[in-house]
């Protein structure tokens, strides 16, 4: 099979709040969708409806031609493979799609967070797979959006000026071309280290947890997470937390900036509040954020996810590049006891995104061509 | 029958006011001693002396109206003829009681800081050196406040808790069994610790208060500490962490030579009596009896963290770099308390650099505790 120009059918794997999201965006914008789930359960609701009820930028029920738990069958055709799944499910699809993958598919991992591409295609390779890949990520989901019954997803909005790279950084301009019908919104960035190290989940949602546990653990986050959670102190921890990631990126060249003007540009707070340096600020004047709860629990993706994918990779190129990230190892060590799992050894390390051995020297050619 | 010895309580809050009710109910000669500057502290007992003591739970000690013999803000009068002076007060006040205290103490007294925070009987000793006139006086160092308690009033504290067994030690630690005849005589269930390196690692403010606090930082500052810190707030997760410091703790006693201990064992010795039971720290501290009224601060800042941290966490961090432990949860309480407070602890700590002991090797640490300068 020759490289596709353009893209006519889409694998996605992954029937969570973003699975869905995107399956009923794009087979209603008239591509062919396969969508994938590990679990028959969450597949169930979907299959006995014939697809998905979608409100919001995308209105009316959308039908779904194939539904399965079998990845091949999945992938089977398809000229693009989005992975909407957690980071702690790379490993998972890299072995799964190992013996199924050929280098004119390429592989959209959406979100990528911080590392996905990396550490997926050393997985990849791990598992076997030895051809030429293609992948490429975005900063966070495309989608801002949420399961709203078992067959309902609401799509609030396509999320804007969202960071895009590819992995190896040579498919960049050709990746972005073929996503942009897609996914207009996405904008190309130098790298995936920069799109890395543009996390900003990472940033806040791990003090918000940390140093709420309390809260969280006694009244099953009876609060609201950002309003209310994120506050003085904690907002402080958040900018410590910033600055290093900016330190992190200034030692390696890559462009960063800074979590509160993003958080402006993203729309999700006022000018006032940026202009005042105080996240807690930006957090309570944060209108798309007023009344989102704090998770239940410190089960939850804000902790395994962000730390475990967010955080310790960010510390490991902080390693890397020779800064010193006090604040991020302090919160990954901390939330470590806490929930009581090793984020450290189970996280994302400079192993895992097949970085162990390379100098910040390397780097830019590693990243570009993927050897 | 043998008097008991007179008594000198330096300090002015909830601990100095019930360590002197208590002593004075039970017959002892009781001075209170707060330092000028610091007279609202102690107004509403200036005039009259007297100190309501309730009691709240079963402590087992009794309560009562104690007329104390002396209550001032002059160092002269407080200490003379003290035979045992108490230093009941935070850390960071045990150096200004020591630089006004030292000129007027008097041969023969044994001075015991309650608790001595880590560093605290080292601090006292340098200025005496400096400030003294070589007066013969023993210095110790008690694990850890004896009461749990607080002041409802100027002239009325409660009394929660009562800790019976406490380990004290002298600096240097070759005196500690003359100084425990002594104590003795005050509280009968003082036991020895090897030094006061021992003392300062089993004080269990820097294993419990810290983390506590970090966890609920935003629940804190939020709502001004509305909710019950060890009820509410010390949730698995919390106690998770605070169990983790306590590892720390037990390790970097173990590698001195001390058999520290742990946190959950010594909450049962201390507390058990009054109805605390548990197999982790969760239990524990989240159903202790002793707690049932401790609200949370209404600040993040509070000596939770503003005495925890500088005079007991990063002395144990210090301290963990001597003794070639790592301490990384310890350290990221640190870290995290720093940022949260906007203070450099690290800067701002009683550690081993302060105490005039940087670049010194165990083995010589050890000597210096044991043996003296």
């Amino acid at each position: 099979m020759t490289t596709v120009g353009k893209i006519r059918s889409v694998a996605i794997l992954g029937a969570g709040h973003g699975g869905c999201a995107a399956a009923a965006d794009l087979a209603s914008r008239g591509y062919t969708v396969r969508l994938q789930a590990r679990n028959a359960e969450r597949l169930k609701p979907l299959r006995e409806r014939g697809g998905i009820e979608a409100r919001g930028v995308v209105q009316g029920f959308v039908p779904i031609a194939t539904m399965t738990t079998d990845v091949a069958e999945a992938v089977d055709g398809a000229d693009l493979i989005m992975l909407v799944v957690p980071s702690v499910a790379h490993e998972h699809y890299a072995q799964a799609l190992a013996p199924l993958l050929t280098p004119d598919r390429p592989v959209f991992l959406n979100p990528g967070h911080t590392g996905g591409g990396l550490h997926f295609v050393r997985e990849l390779r791990q598992a076997g797979y030895g051809k030429p890949v293609k992948t490429c990520e975005t900063i966070s989901l495309t989608y801002i959006c949420r399961m709203e019954g078992p067959a309902t997803v609401g799509i609030y909005t396509y999320t804007k000026k969202l960071g895009f790279a590819a992995f190896p950084g040579k498919h960049s301009a050709e990746l972005h071309t073929l996503l942009k019908p897609l996914y207009p919104e996405t904008v190309l960035r130098s790298s995936v280290l920069e799109t890395a190290l543009s996390n900003m989940n990472a940033l806040f949602h791990p003090p918000g947890m940390l140093m709420n546990a309390g809260w969280i653990e006694s009244t099953n986050g009876d609060f609201l997470f950002y309003n209310q959670g994120i506050t003085e102190g904690v907002g402080r921890v958040v900018s410590a937390v910033d600055t290093e990631r900016m330190a992190i990126a200034k030692g390696l060249g890559v462009p960063a900036i800074s979590f509160m003007e993003a958080f402006h540009q993203a729309g999700l707070t006022t000018r006032a509040a940026v202009e005042s340096g105080s996240v807690a600020r930006a957090c309570r004047e944060s209108e798309p954020n007023k009344t989102i709860k704090s998770p239940s629990s410190l089960d939850h993706r804000y902790v395994h996810e962000d730390v475990g994918f967010g955080l310790v990779p960010m510390a490991a190129l902080g390693r890397l590049a020779g800064v010193p990230t006090p604040t991020i190892d302090a919160i990954v060590h901390l939330t470590s006891q806490a929930v009581g799992v090793d984020y450290g050894r189970t996280g994302l390390t400079l192993e895992k995104m097949g970085l162990l051995a390379k100098t910040p020297g390397e780097l830019a050619g590693f990243l570009q061509s993927g050897d | 029958m043998v008097e008991k010895p007179s008594i000198a309580v330096l300090g002015g809050g909830n601990g100095a006011f019930i360590t002197a009710a208590d002593l004075k109910l039970r017959g002892h000669r009781v001075t209170l001693l707060e330092l000028p500057g610091m007279e609202k502290n102690i107004e509403g007992i200036l005039e009259d002396k007297r100190i309501e003591l309730q009691i709240v739970g079963n402590p087992g000690i009794q309560g009562g109206l104690a007329h104390l013999d002396g209550v001032t803000t002059d160092p002269k009068e407080a200490l003379a003829g003290a035979e045992v002076v108490l230093m009941v007060l935070p850390a960071f006040a045990q150096k200004p009681f020591a630089e006004a205290c030292v000129p007027y103490l008097e041969d023969g007294q044994i001075v015991v800081l309650t608790p001595g925070n880590f560093g605290g009987a080292i601090e006292f000793s340098n200025i005496l050196s400096r400030r003294g006139n070589g007066q013969k006086v023993a210095i110790a160092e008690m694990e850890c406040m004896i009461y749990s308690g607080f002041k409802s009033s100027p002239c009325v504290a409660w009394v929660s808790g009562y800790k019976k067994g406490l380990r004290v030690a002298a600096y240097p630690g070759k005196d500690t069994e003359k100084v425990l005849q002594k104590l003795r005589m005050v509280y009968p269930e003082l036991r020895p610790a090897k030094s006061v390196l021992e003392t300062g690692l089993r004080n269990l403010n820097t294993v419990v208060h810290a983390p506590i606090m970090i966890h609920n930082a935003g629940w804190i500052e939020r709502t001004k500490g509305n909710f019950l810190f060890y009820w509410d707030g010390c949730t698995p997760g919390v106690a998770h962490s605070a169990e983790a410091v306590d590892r720390e703790r037990l390790a970097l006693g173990q590698s001195l030579g001390f058999e520290l201990t742990p946190a959950i064992q010594v909450a049962l010795e201390w507390y058990g009596h009054e109805g605390a039971k548990g197999n982790s720290m969760y239990e524990l501290l989240s159903t202790n009896p002793v707690y049932v009224k401790d609200t949370a601060p209404p600040t993040l800042h509070h000596r939770f963290l503003l005495e925890d941290v500088p005079y007991g966490m990063v002395p144990m961090e210090s301290l963990g770099k001597v003794a070639g432990v790592p301490t990384p949860v310890t350290s990221a309480i640190v870290t995290l308390a720093s940022e949260l407070t906007q203070r450099d602890f690290r800067s701002q700590a009683r550690d081993l650099k302060y105490l005039g002991l940087e670049g010194i090797g165990l083995q010589a640490l050890k000597r210096l505790v044991d043996h003296g300068a």
